[in-house]
């Protein structure tokens, strides 16, 4: 039950958003009450069930297209709690972005609800039908933010944005069916272990489902739809968008793919480790030398997003536990570098890298915060990225020697590309005289980093307050893909 | 009366099978959907489009007669479906004033401003 | 070591610099200059935990004598495995735990004046405390996870503080420089661990050494793995071929230099070969590796630093070449003779630091050519030099000899003739080259007028350099081989000494001090600092001939043998044009071709379809028509006849259309 209500609060939220008066600043203040509401219960959960995730006060289990065995199952496990507390925390960051959007801030407000309902339930649900709806509700929301709040080039963007992952959801719906009709029924718990298909069988849904995962990743080469769309989109929705969004395909690969199709992915896994490594490399060479501050955090992500792949694809404890949590920290790094980037923007009206430089001197805590952002992107130490990172190689690297190898040359190009932005925005001579008026975050803009960070680090010491939710799912995935 | 005669006679009095209510309706149908594929008056196509109706409403009839296991569902339909081709009248022979209105014409070749 | 009360202590000795930084960085703007008494607080009680340690481990505190050691489980997968961060000191630990912690409060002092009026002084402080607490936490570090964590926090720091005075772009680029090549070693290291770990299933160094005896690891990928362990070891002590960052990392404020790039941080990697040694040694080729690039690097860096104008960048070369001897006495399997070294290294090249940055405080240059004249001037940096100078050409009796002599008799003694040479060699180039800077700097008239103006630095600068200069000349002495004569103990040799697993594979047996190697090597030490007097003291013109003359081989030295320039060349600008390349690629091919294509097949197809709505209504009716029909030939496909029916009724209608049309 907690879990179905902290998913339709939200739902609450938006029609709250068209109720109350226009006045941009109840309409904030309501915004970020109602945000905190996911929050707060997720963390309730984490504190009162962190060991005992299957409770039934979590879970909910009731027919809906019963002649198809659909049902509407919800519940919370190791796997995609991190990621729902990560989304309601995001949610709160973006209300808390939102701040500088000044045109039709109730819509903007109310659609991001329903964004958050789609991205809680996808994390939660127990049903592939039901993953498929959740994970397909959150794409209009975020196809209308970036559609109607982008920068000028947001219509091309957004279409693209929506005509791939829409693509792509739609080869993962045929998979889908395909596993449900074969299989009899939709419950992602009953079909653990392939359902009963036979191997080939298994290969041949495992397919397009893996497809469809990967497009929303994305995985280079399929990562065409993103630069466009994290430019243009709003700060706000670029903390969802990137913290968010492609975790629906990681995670469907962890939680869908690898356990109910065992023996249907693993001819795969070895590409998919190779697509994470070309992630890791291709996206750090790519985001070298661009010149928008945006484009390098967002190729950056990719880069990122690679060793997930590779600690998911490794199919041992050590990686998909490494791959599990990357995805939540992930999540905290981009978001944070993505708000830093909006606040940057908003100081010096700018983010070309070229014109940019010397902020450090001027915006101390903007600019610290954005060299704690870039040195957990790089996997620093004591950063949370790192510890995902370290253990999604190790697996990686466990299963396949090659492309782990290789993947520890992320090390080298993720430092490479993040110094030399930061040598050209925060450190160096001052970009431009101007510049030098620019005043540090303002409180509401600490607000929305400092939580971020402040994860960062406490997930970087004690990775264990996560691990320990995480392990006994990740443990089970291990034991139905058959590994150790 | 000739032996002959009396079998027709009986023929006719007697209740005719399903076939021939089911190729009444197909042929009514065949008119309609003829009619609305070939004629231009925008009036003429709606007799026709009411003519497959009907033809519908037959055949539904006929099988609410022909199948007492269904209950006399068929013909609760015909009489739905009565009601809607009545609306349905209503809003389409509107349309072809307002079209008349403005363009003078009930042809409708002449009136494709939905061209793709 | 049992008690939670010592494990405290133990902890607190990286925690509380740890602290520290937290407190610094959240309230530093308060406490502006008052940072340092904070730090100084915590470094103090660091050093003192730090002796406990070293008291405990060396069995002088009742109940001790055994190394320290405890962990706990850090992330616990379960089924999966666990790491653990934990904490080994045994008598090497020990020895670095203290070095750390004295040279970190010495440079804490030092820098109150030398950083005064900077604008982010207690920044400054923090990170220099972040990086006391991770050098202390790597020293401790009983596997490699917990190692490799603050190895690289460690690199983080280093990079802060080159960067400190980031608005100077040489300054910037040099810290960038740094990280990126020591990140290189840093890589290939982790490669070396996740190799180790996924043979051994361990990530502690007694457990991999252990499973490797055991035989689960062994042969080429062992070698393989050691080696590229060791290739982090050159990344962070910067040897050939990675040594290019050092020298760029004195645009650091010069304490830094002391303390990160002298004393410590880049000893981390002997630390590291020291620290793994029952590893290395079970492959000859890695030692033999270490060797070679260990005496290689001492004689070329060596080299470097003949000729350079910076005074920085002479210690800084010099650095690297006194690493080089500490990686070739472990290669050899001189291990307590290199961390000797490396003990009594940490106090001389710190001095030396400080003396530079003392000089540079009192005339804010760099460049050996505009100083001279500054012994009466500044007397106490002045002798402080030439003790630090002496320490490190070798002279007997102060610290560097007795540590470099056992490096250089034991070379010859283990039969490696070419290394002896070279390590030969490098005493009278070092001798040389650092008197050289000694007599430029201080005797001879001034040559500007910042250096007539010049004055003696303050006591909060001159203290910890008199204190590090006794400890130049005394540090070595706990360190005298018993073959000298003395009615002392070598305490040192029979501390740190390496495990009886390591003596017994190298087949180490101890050698008598050996007085004609000892005569040797400071003689020669000697001839360099006579060629340096005849050159710069009595004839200064000659040294200008001689580089006019041998111009090339002069550019040759001062470009560093031109190691900036092929890197320039080759990896830079393969990184550059690599990262242009995929950026082009990527938008052309992959973001307009790729996804532009399937945009573009979409809206073709889109157009295509268009056709088909013509606005006609009866084309509509069609379509609807046939679709339904299309319909029922599916649902009764059982029934053929039908099928047939229909499709000849849609044929027919289709006419009837296209008579009509």
């Amino acid at each position: 039950m907690i879990t179905t209500v902290t998913i339709f609060i939200p739902l609450l939220g938006a029609i709250l958003m068209l109720l109350v008066s226009d006045d941009a600043r109840t309409l904030r203040y309501t915004a970020l009450g109602v945000a905190a509401f996911p929050l707060l219960l997720a963390l309730y959960v984490y504190f009162a069930y962190r060991t005992n995730l299957e409770a039934a006060a979590l879970t909910q289990d009731f027919t809906w297209i019963g002649a198809l065995n659909v049902g509407y199952r919800v519940g919370l496990d190791g796997l995609g709690f991190g990621m729902f507390f990560l989304t309601a925390l995001l949610t709160v960051i973006a209300v808390l972005a939102s701040w500088d959007i000044r045109e039709n801030l109730k819509q903007y407000l109310a659609i991001l609800f329903i964004a958050e309902v789609g991205m809680l339930g996808v994390f939660a649900a127990q049903d592939l039908i039901l993953f498929y709806v959740f994970f397909e509700i959150t794409l209009i929301p975020m196809y209308l933010l970036v559609g109607i709040w982008g920068d000028e080039n947001r219509r091309p963007a957004a279409v693209k944005f929506f005509i791939y992952t829409f693509l792509g959801s739609t080869v993962m719906l045929a998979g889908f069916l395909a596993f449900g009709i074969l299989a009899g029924t939709y419950s992602i718990a009953e079909l653990s272990g392939g359902g009963g298909l036979s191997r080939t069988a298994q290969v041949a849904v495992a397919a397009p489902i893996l497809f469809g995962l990967l497009v929303k990743v994305p995985a280079v080469p399929l990562h065409g739809w993103l630069l466009d769309v994290y430019v243009s989109s709003p700060t706000s929705t670029n903390v969802v968008l990137s913290g968010v969004l492609p975790k629906l395909g990681t995670y469907g690969l962890i939680k869908i793919a690898l356990p109910l199709l065992p023996q249907g992915v693993a001819p795969f896994l070895g590409l998919v480790a190779a697509l994470g490594v070309v992630n890791i490399i291709y996206g750090a060479f790519v985001a070298f030398l661009q010149p928008d501050l945006k484009a390098l955090v967002a190729y950056s992500s990719i880069a990122t997003l690679g060793f997930i792949l590779l600690g998911a694809a490794s199919g041992n404890a050590v990686g998909l536990n490494g791959a599990v949590l990357q995805q939540v920290t992930h999540g905290l790094y981009s978001a944070l570098l993505f708000v830093l980037v909006g606040i940057i923007a908003a100081r010096t009206g700018t983010r070309r890298i070229r014109d940019l430089g010397g902020l450090a001197a001027r915006m101390p805590w903007a600019g610290g915060l954005l060299a704690l952002g870039a040195l957990a992107a790089m996997g620093l130490p004591g950063l949370a990225v790192f510890v995902s990172e370290f253990m999604s190689i190790m697996g990686g690297y466990t299963a396949f020697p090659v492309q782990g190898a290789l993947a520890a040359l992320g090390i080298v190009l993720s430092a490479m590309y993040l110094l030399y932005m930061l040598a050209r925005t925060i450190f160096g001579p001052l970009g431009r005289p101007s510049y030098e008026a620019a005043t540090d975050a303002g409180p509401i803009e600490m607000a929305a980093v400092v939580p971020l960070a402040f994860l960062l680090v406490l997930l970087g010491i004690l990775p264990g307050l996560l691990i320990a939710v995480q392990r006994p799912a990740v443990q089970a995935v291990v034991s139905a893909i058959g590994g150790s | 009366m000739p032996p002959q005669a009396q079998q027709i006679l009986d023929a006719l009095v007697a209740s005719p099978p399903l076939e021939a209510y089911l190729v009444v309706g197909a042929i009514m149908f065949a008119i309609g959907a003829w009619g609305a594929l070939v004629r231009r008056n925008a009036v003429v196509i709606f007799m026709c489009v009411e003519l497959m109706i009907n033809a519908v409403n037959l055949t539904l009839v006929a099988f609410a007669d022909f199948l007492p296991g269904a209950g006399g569902l068929g013909a609760s339909y015909a009489a739905v479906v009565i009601a809607i081709a009545a609306a349905e009248i209503a809003v389409g022979l509107a349309i072809v004033l307002a079209v008349f209105r403005s363009r003078r014409t009930v042809n409708v070749d002449e009136v494709n401003m939905m061209k793709g | 070591m049992q008690s939670v009360g010592q494990q405290l202590i133990i902890t607190a000795i990286p925690a509380l610099p740890a602290l520290v930084f937290v407190v610094l960085t959240l309230f530093g703007r308060l406490l502006r200059e008052n940072a340092q008494y904070v730090a100084i607080l915590g470094v103090t009680i660091s050093l003192v935990f730090s002796a406990f340690a070293l008291l405990w481990v060396a069995g002088i505190i009742p109940g001790g004598g055994q190394p320290i050691e405890f962990s706990v489980t850090w992330i616990d997968l379960g089924e999966g495995g666990s790491f653990s961060m934990g904490v080994y000191i045994d008598s090497l630990a020990a020895v670095m735990l203290v070095v750390v912690c004295f040279v970190s409060l010495m440079i804490q002092l030092y820098s109150g004046g030398f950083m005064e009026g900077d604008s982010r002084f207690a920044w400054y402080y923090a990170v220099l405390n972040l990086f006391t607490a991770s050098m202390l936490g790597l020293v401790v570090a009983p596997n490699f996870i917990e190692l490799y964590i603050f190895w690289e926090l460690v690199g983080l720091c280093s990079y802060l503080l080159i960067g400190h005075w980031y608005e100077k772009p040489s300054a910037r680029d040099a810290a960038q420089k740094a990280f990126i090549v020591t990140r290189i070693g840093d890589a290939a290291l982790f490669v070396g661990i996740i190799i180790f770990w996924r043979s051994t299933g361990t990530t502690t160094f007694e457990g991999i050494s252990q499973a490797a005896q055991a035989g689960f690891i062994g042969g080429s990928l062992l070698t393989a793995a050691v080696v590229l362990v060791f290739v982090g070891a050159i990344g962070k002590s910067a040897q050939f071929p990675l040594h290019v960052w050092l020298p760029d990392a004195m645009e650091g404020p010069t304490p830094v230099s002391a303390l990160i790039h002298a004393a410590t941080m880049v000893a981390a990697g002997v630390y590291l070969v020291a620290r793994t040694y029952d590893i290395f040694v079970q492959s000859e080729g890695a030692m033999l590796t270490v060797a070679y690039i260990g005496g290689f690097t001492a004689l070329m860096a060596a080299t470097m630093a003949l000729v350079k104008k910076d005074i920085k960048r002479v210690v800084a070369y010099s650095t690297v070449s006194q690493l080089g001897y500490m990686m070739l006495a472990l290669g050899i399997g001189s291990y307590t003779a290199g961390i000797f070294h490396l003990y009594n290294h940490a106090f001389f090249k710190a001095l030396l630091f400080l003396c530079a940055g003392s000089i540079i405080y009192a005339m804010d240059s760099y460049n050996l050519f505009e100083m001279g004249g500054l012994r009466r001037r500044m007397p106490v940096t002045f002798w402080a030099m030439v003790i630090a100078g002496l320490s490190l050409a070798g002279i007997f009796p102060l610290a560097g000899f007795w540590s470099k002599d056992a490096i250089i008799a034991s070379a010859y003694e283990e039969h490696y003739y070419v290394l002896f040479a070279m390590a030969l060699l490098t005493v009278f180039l070092t001798a040389f080259y650092i008197f050289r800077a000694i007599f430029l700097a201080f005797t001879g008239e001034p040559r500007t007028e910042g250096a007539r103006a010049a004055v003696e630095s303050p006591g909060i600068m001159t203290g910890p350099m008199v204190l590090l200069a006794i400890l130049s000349v005394a540090s070595g002495w706990v360190g005298i081989p018993e073959g000298f004569g003395l009615p002392i103990r070598d305490y040192f040799a029979s501390f740190v000494t390496p495990s009886g697993f390591a003596r017994e594979t190298l087949d180490i047996h101890a050698h008598a001090f050996s007085f004609t190697f000892a005569t040797a090597s400071v003689l020669v030490g000697g001839a360099g600092i006579a060629l340096a007097y005849l050159l710069y003291v009595q004839k200064p013109e000659r040294a200008a001939a001689l580089a006019t003359r041998f111009s090339g081989l002069h550019t040759f030295l001062d470009k560093g043998w031109y190691f900036d320039a092929l890197y320039g060349a080759t990896v830079v600008r393969a990184a550059l044009w690599l990262g242009r390349f995929t950026g082009a690629f990527d938008r052309r091919v992959l973001v307009g071709g790729l996804t532009g294509g399937v945009g573009r097949g979409v809206s073709w197809t889109g157009d295509l379809l268009r056709r088909l709505q013509t606005g006609g209504v009866q084309n509509y009716v069609l379509f609807i028509l046939v679709g339904v029909l299309a319909l029922g030939v599916i649902v009764g496909a059982q029934y053929a006849f039908l099928v047939v029916a229909l499709i000849a009724l849609i044929t027919a209608m289709a006419f009837a259309v296209g008579a009509r049309l």
